[in-house]
């Protein structure tokens, strides 16, 4: 009876249960930054999400005769140079860089994460000639190639973050093939040939996923934000990001430098920092707490 | 007794000739892997150039480009050639000193000499602000002690710089400094200062100021100085604590020069670690403090799509970027003969 | 006996190091596995125990030599063959949490396993039969522990159930009972031959003189990647064995690691071109020498072969008289 009813509990524990298991304890424990983060990243999430679904229009919102109002009840944010409401600019500059975040911090820990396994599992030649691509790609630097790749395709957003994403992709591998090549001094890898598993799933599942997928979220967030940084950078700089009317939290700072009063120039740049802090505590909190429970 | 007299120096110059061959083994096996890094990193860059959509020459130089002008570009980046003749011949000419001439942003002035002396000021600010960083990283760290629970309210300021990315550092800084600059003018002055974001070309002679500026931000910004900070930190503190240092102490031997000693090969990864990254943060941030450096360049031909130029300044931030990592790793190898031992 | 569960023929191994240096693992086994019994395998750290037993479950690549299990060349099968085989013969790695998982439950292991290797049952099936094996593991109330909060007797019982889900013909268990205490090892002990019944083999590999006594029915001794020896229980320590027989049972009796200086008797003997020693590897510490000096070119200068039992041209002579 017991066994019948404890057979049935674990049978529901699919991955969502895991996952918010994992969440909930770390939750439980981490410290106050943490919980501050998670409550910041999970804004950004629904906001992301929502974005798509309300309609702005730049033009149509530009109205002179209030601008540069102080926060108040009905402009809690206050207004720009031309009158527009910086919080709802806020909200909507989140779209530039939300969903090309999202695909390249997917694609970089997908691609990276298969990658390294691969390279772990087997080792040898494809592990070294691995780490000399790993070497190649670092000596890029990073901005210096992307200003590049603006100058020669006709700059999208899109097109920035999946560059960067690749560039990242070697750094995720071999941290995955690090962790892998560990394991298998434990004998992990072996132990689950010996019981007769496939290799693809002992290298989708048991490595991957019940492994690394921390290290993974943890990469993933960090690409994400790499992307946010980018894109509100591009931006700012006005000639490869969003351009102006469209709102980016880059080029609502580079609108309102010269602008006299604090709110629309300072807020967005508030809203970058706080935005990248919480992702990176946030994912630096997930894989502290997957290596805690691990011991 | 006097063949031992004999079998000395013979003996001697045997090691001395040992440790030659092993020092130019490593020495060549290091300028090899630079070269190879060097071929691989501006064969990127030349595929990226060749897959191009479209005509890339069309592209450069749009409606104004005389024929001759689009056959010399051709030439210069071997576009009639297939990928890997092309690439010898670019890369020829590249070496040869040859990076081609500045098309719409300063039209007729060769690459070579508009950014190699802006790529000397872009190299300025990202290795004063990293040494900047790391004396007052390891200030901090001996003032500061090991770390303890009090000193939160301290670092965590500190930690929040972590997230801050450059650009927005110097934003920051830039309106602060402005605002009280102006403040002191009285009489509400709308003249910014020259530094102000809003871009004017000038020399680096008139921009001590906005080049210590850059430098700060670049510091603050992007995590550096809170990296470099946990880093060196850890460093002195496992050193502090090793047996070796006890050691030293009880011998009554200098403990200060020891330390020293031992702490220049992690600063110098750290160092060689951060370098690429703090040269692609400086390109943003001399470009809102208007330095007359490559980043600036960089932004300035990338928004005239001044091709050669954008080219040119990349294939100088590689060459540095492998260059510095040559030369710190001979120090290094100075300072601990153990690393040419260990190779190969 | 019938014909062998598993037999092995010149097995050979050899690990080379990055600098060039070889090492031989398994230097041409012959072995047999007969349905029903426990074979342990003895030896000091580095004699290629658990190589050998890594090899016989193609988990390690063989040099050479042929494997048969059953009437299957194990050595031929590949791919979804091998996994399929794989059921029939399973390994219990020295480290039990190598093929356990920190992130899931004792259920959810064993289900795995259960889905793995019976697919055609029912979720109700796969719970009464994981309800059984828990059982005869002694965990039945320990469905949704974890890990972490197992200790380490039962975490090897766990991967004992895991193994034992697949149904096999075959056990290799690797150190079964290394970093339990005493208690939990006398359990564990039980629990091997309690779960060894008519059918199921073992080829134990252990340090421990005490566990081989008491579950096992023949002992083979490695030295250096030669299996020197073969001796039924009864005759433990009753007849005259081997010299390093001998030693490795005087330090289990003086309740001592049995790990002896490996560099007393390293390349003793005549090397070949590779720097593989030729002769017994014992023969520079060898007291039977003492007795018998005509035969000590022999010893130094050819490989001696299991005869009567026992690898010593001295040994196989005395018990060949006998």
């Amino acid at each position: 009876m017991t066994g019948q009813s404890t057979g049935q509990s674990t049978r529901q524990s699919t991955w969502y249960s895991t996952w918010y298991s994992t969440w909930h304890s770390a939750w439980k424990e981490q410290p106050l930054s943490f919980k501050l983060s998670s409550i910041i990243v999970v804004l950004v999430l629904c906001f992301g999400v929502i974005n798509p679904f309300i309609s702005y229009d730049p033009v149509l919102d530009v109205e002179l005769s209030r601008r540069d109002l102080a926060p108040s009840w009905e402009y809690w944010m206050g207004t720009d140079g031309q009158g527009r409401s910086v919080a709802l600019r806020l909200f909507k500059g989140i779209e530039a860089f939300f969903f090309p975040g999202l695909i390249a911090g997917l694609f970089a820990a997908f691609v990276g994460g298969v990658l390294g396994a691969l390279c772990g599992y087997f080792g040898g030649w494809i592990g070294r000639s691995l780490s000399a691509v790993l070497e190649l790609i670092d000596t890029l630097p990073r901005m210096v190639f992307l200003v590049l790749i603006c100058t020669i395709f006709p700059p999208s957003i899109l097109l920035i973050s999946i560059i960067s994403s690749v560039l990242f992709i070697p750094s995720i591998a071999t941290i995955i093939r690090r962790k892998v090549e560990a394991l298998g001094a434990e004998d992990y890898i072996l132990a689950h040939v010996a019981h007769g598993f496939h290799p693809l799933k002992i290298i989708s599942y048991h490595i991957l996923w019940l492994q690394c997928r921390a290290l993974l979220t943890r990469q993933m967030i960090f690409v994400f934000s790499y992307v946010l940084f980018i894109e509100t950078a591009l931006s700012y700089l006005g000639d490869y990001g969003v351009q102006e009317p469209y709102p980016s939290w880059g080029n609502m700072v580079a609108q309102s430098r010269i602008s006299a009063v604090a709110w629309p120039w300072a807020l967005p740049a508030l809203a970058i920092i706080i935005t990248i802090a919480a992702l990176l505590a946030f994912g630096d909190g997930i894989a502290r707490r997957e290596e805690e429970v691990k011991r | 007794m006097s063949q031992i007299g004999l079998d000395h120096p013979q003996q001697k110059s045997a090691m001395l000739n040992e440790a030659t061959i092993r020092w130019s083994l490593w020495l060549g096996s290091k300028l090899l892997r630079g070269l190879s890094l060097l071929c691989g990193a501006s064969f990127i860059i030349y595929a990226t150039l060749r897959s191009a959509p479209g005509d890339m020459v069309d592209l450069i130089l749009g409606l104004n480009g005389t024929p001759e002008m689009k056959a010399d570009l051709r030439a210069e980046f071997g576009l009639d050639l297939n990928i890997i003749e092309g690439y010898g011949r670019w890369a020829w000419r590249a070496l040869s000193g040859d990076l081609g001439i500045s098309i719409t942003f300063m039209p007729g002035e060769p690459v070579l000499s508009l950014a190699g002396p802006a790529f000397l000021v872009t190299l300025s600010i990202a290795v004063v602000s990293l040494l900047c960083s790391i004396a007052v990283a390891y200030g901090l760290a001996i003032l500061l002690g090991p770390p303890r629970p009090r000193q939160a309210f301290l670092l965590g300021p500190i930690q929040l710089l972590n997230a801050a990315p450059s650009f927005v550092v110097a934003i920051c800084l830039a309106k602060v400094i402005n605002e009280l600059i102006q403040f002191q003018l009285a009489g509400g002055g709308q003249i910014p200062p020259s530094w102000y974001p809003i871009p004017t070309y000038q020399k680096i002679t008139d921009s001590i100021a906005p080049f210590c500026f850059a430098a700060l931000s670049i510091s603050l910004g992007d995590g550096l100085f809170t990296d470099l900070f946990n880093a060196l930190r850890a460093e002195l503190m496992s050193l502090n604590e090793s047996l070796f240092i006890s050691a030293v102490r009880a011998k009554g031997a200098a403990v200060r020069k020891h330390l020293i000693k031992n702490l220049i090969v992690p600063t110098l990864s750290v160092f060689t670690a951060r370098l690429p990254l703090v040269l692609s943060a400086v390109v943003i941030v001399e470009y809102i403090f208007t330095l007359d450096g490559s980043g600036y360049l960089l932004l300035q031909a990338a928004k005239n799509r001044d091709v050669p130029v954008v080219v040119g300044v990349s294939l100088f931030f590689i060459f540095a970027v492998i260059v510095m990592n040559l030369i710190l790793d001979l120090v290094k190898a100075l300072v601990d003969p153990r690393e040419v031992a260990k190779g190969d | 006996m019938n014909k062998p569960l598993l037999s092995a023929r010149n097995l050979h191994k050899v690990f080379k190091s990055p600098g060039g240096k070889q090492t031989v693992a398994i230097d041409q086994v012959d072995l047999d596995l007969y349905t029903g019994e426990v074979v342990a395998l003895i030896g000091e750290s580095g004699s290629g125990k658990t190589t050998l037993g890594r090899a016989l479950l193609r988990l390690i690549s063989l040099d050479q030599g042929q494997v048969q299990f059953l009437d299957q060349d194990l050595l031929a099968l590949k791919g979804s063959e091998l996994r399929q085989a794989r059921r029939q013969f399973q390994m219990i790695f020295q480290n039990q949490q190598a093929n356990l998982h920190p992130r899931l439950s004792v259920a959810e292991m064993m289900d795995e396993s259960l889905v793995l290797h019976h697919p055609e049952q029912s979720a109700a099936e796969r719970q009464s039969m994981m309800n059984t094996l828990l059982d005869q593991v002694g965990l039945s109330n320990h469905h949704d522990r974890y890990l972490a909060s197992l200790s380490g007797g039962e975490q090897r019982r766990v991967g004992l159930a895991r193994i034992l889900a697949t149904s096999p013909k075959l056990v290799v268990a690797d150190e079964p009972t290394s970093g339990l205490d005493a208690a939990i090892k006398l359990q564990t002990i039980e629990l091997l031959k309690t779960l060894k019944g008519e059918s199921l083999t073992y080829l134990l590999i252990s340090h421990d003189l005490g566990l081989v006594r008491r579950i096992a029915d023949r002992v083979l001794v490695m030295l250096r990647g030669r299996i020197i020896e073969e001796i039924s229980i009864q005759d433990l320590g009753m007849i005259k064995h081997h010299p390093y027989t001998q030693k490795l049972l005087e330090a289990s009796n003086l309740g001592k690691k049995t790990d002896i200086e490996h560099t007393q008797y390293k390349n003793a003997s005549i090397e070949d071109v590779r720097g593989h020693s030729i002769g017994c590897h014992y023969c520079s510490l060898c007291p039977l020498l003492a007795n018998t000096p005509e035969l000590k070119d022999l010893c130094y200068s050819q490989r001696p072969t299991l005869t009567q039992q026992v690898a010593c041209f001295s040994l196989s002579k005395e018990r060949e008289l006998v």
